[in-house]
């Protein structure tokens, strides 16, 4: 019995210990680490890039996934080597610089057992201004993100909503919970990066345009802004970094997020 | 120097006395830590309270980045409804089920009960959140037909009370254990039927004990972060209405920390700030009833055992009264509890095994495809490190408690207040002090070492409580024996009483396991989330399990990968409960010996 506590005891320690000393003896051999921050809606595509990078370069590619606000936060804080935003930089944000990655469209998503195909721009923004229900539609509910979003900003600056939105408007954290609300509501509508839509959710087309590749690309598609690479103003990047951030920008990254389902702009 | 100084001294700084003095500064650490949170969390709220003044922050009601405006009344009357609602129906089910599980359970089903509400209690907030959103959600959309996705106040209400649930049954429990025996045996002598005696007698009885299991479930509620965050739907209104969309204290600090401009920031902090002082008035007030229930029951020192209801079970004769009827709901809730438990768990895992598989679990991880092994290494780097800087702590200020301290001294009555405080404070607060203290003051950054040392903060109260309460169960005489034999204090307490208290350690060390692998509002501010690469070392960021699941929900496309890590979770959490029972069965067998 004693023996057994006895036992229990040592594995433990040696557990604990073994865990640290095992984790701090590989802080010797680190392979070069580069650390992106920000944007959930850019975070699928960071991560496709750098599972295509890491296949020919031997880095470490940490793709951290929060808000545009924090990605820019964060770079202007020193916490990462670049931040990622689905947004325009704002005046205000300052000590920062951003590049376009790529375009991308707000998609408005229903459920896919919803009859709605088409709804017009003055009826989603009066839904979600003041919370009036889409007229002649099931639709009565509207979900938003929350005022970090790069894609919450988009979506209000190209809709003009400017004194925030109706309190029946739910407001969530991250675009995978608008996908999963709507997965699980016939009567509410939600925006994500038209990127992230997927089969279970369907897109539905705005005054008449559908929400597709081509009429993102040429314009036609009203709801659309762009993946913005924020660095440091006066900071260089590491050399590891600076080899990451060229091959994002470079023609060969733009294939894979083409295909991925967004704009290019080179 | 004369030789009578030299001895003189040489007392004062004997081994002894050093080694006082060391478990004295361990005990008091608590005290400063507590200190510390409050302290630096106020300080970094100042530019906020300034800038708005502090009767407009409280009293605003608008939150709005965009102009500066920053009030936090609305989030003040959700948290407020939110918990009142919770409370109510939780604390009701609980006292309910507590008095089930005391009084009227079988006696076969009494262990397997107890592990069902321990188990509820080890469920990790961000699983309650999984289910709240994906099942509960829909079910109330399929049922009510709201006007919108089923978020607001019946969602949080009904997730919100399952989880405090298990917080005032233990502590209802206890106290219901705890009342005299002489009672219910009266009563019966007196001619009331068993359902009279616990409706009318037992329960009034255990008052004291019940209240304060009460304010220990609001403290609870009020700090859930993680599960309400995801349910409420943070809308602008006022939670007025089943299904309107509300922000609570903490829904608002995890929603909107992202949007850090360095006033919004600070106003979130001093969101946080505000919880805080809630959750410590809430302290001061369990203390005020804790103080209370001292009196009365000194003479009668019989408590209920097992073996008295073995006896009275049968002595049921029913009148017809109301207490009969509660009699029956007792029943009734404590089996939808039991059926709760067991549906979460079974959702969860019939939606999760299909996805496990040994590539899913250990293989390599990487940007195109990622695994859990990166999870199992910073979970266990968590855990390796935080009871490394806990349990010596911990143990040494239990040691202090125990075998130092005069009890009933101010000083430990300080103490104990402030490891109460320490254990009340809700886990997104130490995540901001935790990002506010370490990630950005002492340039840590989002990194292993901020989270590691911030979970020692939030375990500290768990080992030294259990360790205390483990001590304080050696006997006497075998210190008496030792010190007879001619062995020191510190020989006494290292090789005679630290060994007899082993079991209570690794319970302890066992509880605060699975507090690191449930805890995710912390550590997303602390660790960050980077979840793809195995961690190279305590600089890096890393996910652990829970924050894993918040991060495969997040981005929408790896629903089925959050199952999945989500029944590992409860698996873990399954087998640390087990690991603690067998504990306490090689305590008891070994008491009896």
């Amino acid at each position: 019995m004693k023996k057994l506590t006895k036992i229990l005891m040592s594995a433990l320690c040696i557990a604990a210990i073994g865990s640290s000393m095992a984790a701090l003896g590989g802080c010797g051999s680190k392979k070069e680490s580069i650390t992106v921050s920000g944007s959930s809606s850019v975070t699928p595509i960071m991560e496709k890039l750098a599972a295509e990078y890491e296949k020919t370069h031997d880095v470490r590619i940490t793709v951290n996934m929060s808000s545009s606000g924090a990605g820019i936060s964060d770079t202007q804080n020193g916490l990462n080597d670049f931040g990622m935003s689905s947004r325009e930089l704002k005046s205000s944000e300052t000590g920062v610089k951003g590049y376009t990655l790529c375009m991308d469209g707000i998609a408005l998503i229903v459920n896919k057992d919803c009859s709605v195909t088409d709804v017009s721009k003055t009826d989603v923004k009066a839904l979600y201004e003041s919370g009036t229900a889409i007229p002649d539609t099931t639709i009565t509910a509207a979900i938003g993100r929350d005022a970090s979003s790069g894609t919450r900003t988009a979506f209000d600056e190209l809709l003009k909503i400017e004194n925030g939105y109706a309190t029946s408007v739910a407001t969530l954290a991250e675009t995978g919970n608008v996908i999963e609300a709507i997965q699980g509501s016939t009567n509410s509508i939600g925006y994500i990066s038209y990127g992230s839509l997927q089969s279970t959710v369907k897109a539905v087309s705005l005054d008449g345009v559908a929400c597709t590749t081509e009429n993102i690309m040429n314009n036609t598609y009203a709801l659309q802004r762009p993946f913005v690479i924020v660095l440091k103003e006066n900071g260089t990047l590491s050399a590891a970094a600076q080899g990451f951030y060229d091959y994002i920008m470079s023609a060969e990254a733009q294939t894979v997020i083409t295909g991925a389902g967004y704009i290019s702009v080179k | 120097m004369t030789t009578l100084t030299k001895i003189k001294t040489a007392k004062f700084f004997s081994k002894e006395n050093i080694a006082k003095a060391i478990f004295i500064a361990l005990a008091a650490f608590s005290i400063l830590a507590v200190f510390t949170i409050i302290g630096y969390l106020l300080y970094a709220s100042i530019p906020a309270f300034r800038d708005i003044g502090f009767f407009r922050f409280i009293f605003g009601s608008e939150w709005s980045a965009k102009s500066e405006t920053f009030g936090i009344w609305r989030m003040i009357v959700g948290t407020f409804f939110l918990t009142v609602c919770a409370v109510l129906l939780g604390g009701t089910l609980a006292v309910f089920t507590a008095i089930w599980l005391v009084f009227y359970c079988p006696k076969r089903l009494k262990k397997i009960y107890t592990q069902i509400v321990n188990l509820l209690a080890g469920i990790p907030s961000i699983v309650y959140g999984l289910f709240g959103y994906k099942f509960l959600m829909p079910l109330l959309v399929d049922i009510f037909h709201p006007n919108n996705a089923g978020f607001g106040l019946l969602a949080c209400t009904l997730i919100l009370s399952v989880m405090i649930l298990p917080t005032i049954t233990s502590i209802t429990k206890n106290s219901l254990e705890a009342v005299p025996m002489h009672y219910y045996e009266g009563a019966l002598a007196l001619g009331c039927s068993k359902n009279q005696a616990v409706w009318k007698v037992l329960l009034p009885a255990a008052k004291s004990g019940i209240i304060s299991a009460i304010i220990l479930g609001i403290g609870r509620a009020i700090g859930e972060t993680m599960a309400v965050q995801m349910i409420v739907g943070n809308g602008s209104g006022y939670p007025f209405g089943a299904f309107v969309p509300f922000t609570t204290l903490t829904s608002n600090i995890v929603q909107n920390w992202g949007y850090a401009t360095p006033s919004e920031q600070s106003a979130l902090i001093a969101d946080g700030f505000v919880l805080l002082i809630f959750i410590l008035i809430l302290n001061l007030c369990l203390m005020a009833v804790k103080k209370d229930s001292k009196g009365g029951n000194k003479f009668f020192s019989r408590r209920l055992r097992e073996s008295d209801q073995k006896d009275t079970l049968k002595s049921y004769r029913r009148t017809g009264s109301a207490c009969d009827a509660l009699w029956i709901v007792s029943w009734v809730i404590s089996l939808l509890v039991a059926f709760v438990l067991a549906f979460i768990v079974i959702f969860v895992f019939v939606k999760g095994f299909p996805h496990l598989s040994i590539d899913f679990m250990f293989g390599e991880s990487g940007n195109a495809h990622t695994t859990l092994a990166p999870a199992f290494v910073s979970t266990t780097m968590l855990i390796g490190l935080a009871l490394l800087l806990a349990l010596p702590l911990g143990v040494g200020a239990a040691i202090f408690l125990n075998e130092y301290a005069n009890k009933g001294s101010i000083f430990v009555k300080v103490i104990r207040l402030f490891v109460d405080t320490l254990a009340g404070i809700p886990s997104i607060i130490f995540g901001l002090f935790g990002m506010v203290f370490f990630v950005i003051g002492m340039n840590m950054g989002y990194s292993l070492w901020a989270g590691g040392i911030t979970l020692a903060l939030i375990i500290l109260p768990t080992i030294i409580r259990s360790t205390e309460q483990s001590l304080s169960e050696v006997p006497d005489s075998m210190r008496e024996a030792s010190y007879a034999l001619g062995a020191g204090k510190l020989r006494t307490i290292f090789v005679v009483v630290l060994p007899q208290a082993i079991t209570g350690i690794i319970t302890s060390i066992i509880l605060s396991i699975g507090r690191i692998v449930n805890e995710s509002a912390a550590l997303i501010f602390t660790v960050g989330s980077a979840s793809t690469f195995i961690p190279q070392g305590y600089g890096d960021s890393a996910a652990s399990f829970a924050v894993l699941v918040w991060k495969f929900m997040s981005n929408g496309l790896q629903v089925n990968e959050a199952y999945a890590t989500a029944s590992i979770l409860l698996i873990f959490v399954i087998i640390l409960n087990l690991l603690v029972s067998l504990m306490e069965w090689l305590f008891n067998r070994r008491k009896k010996i």
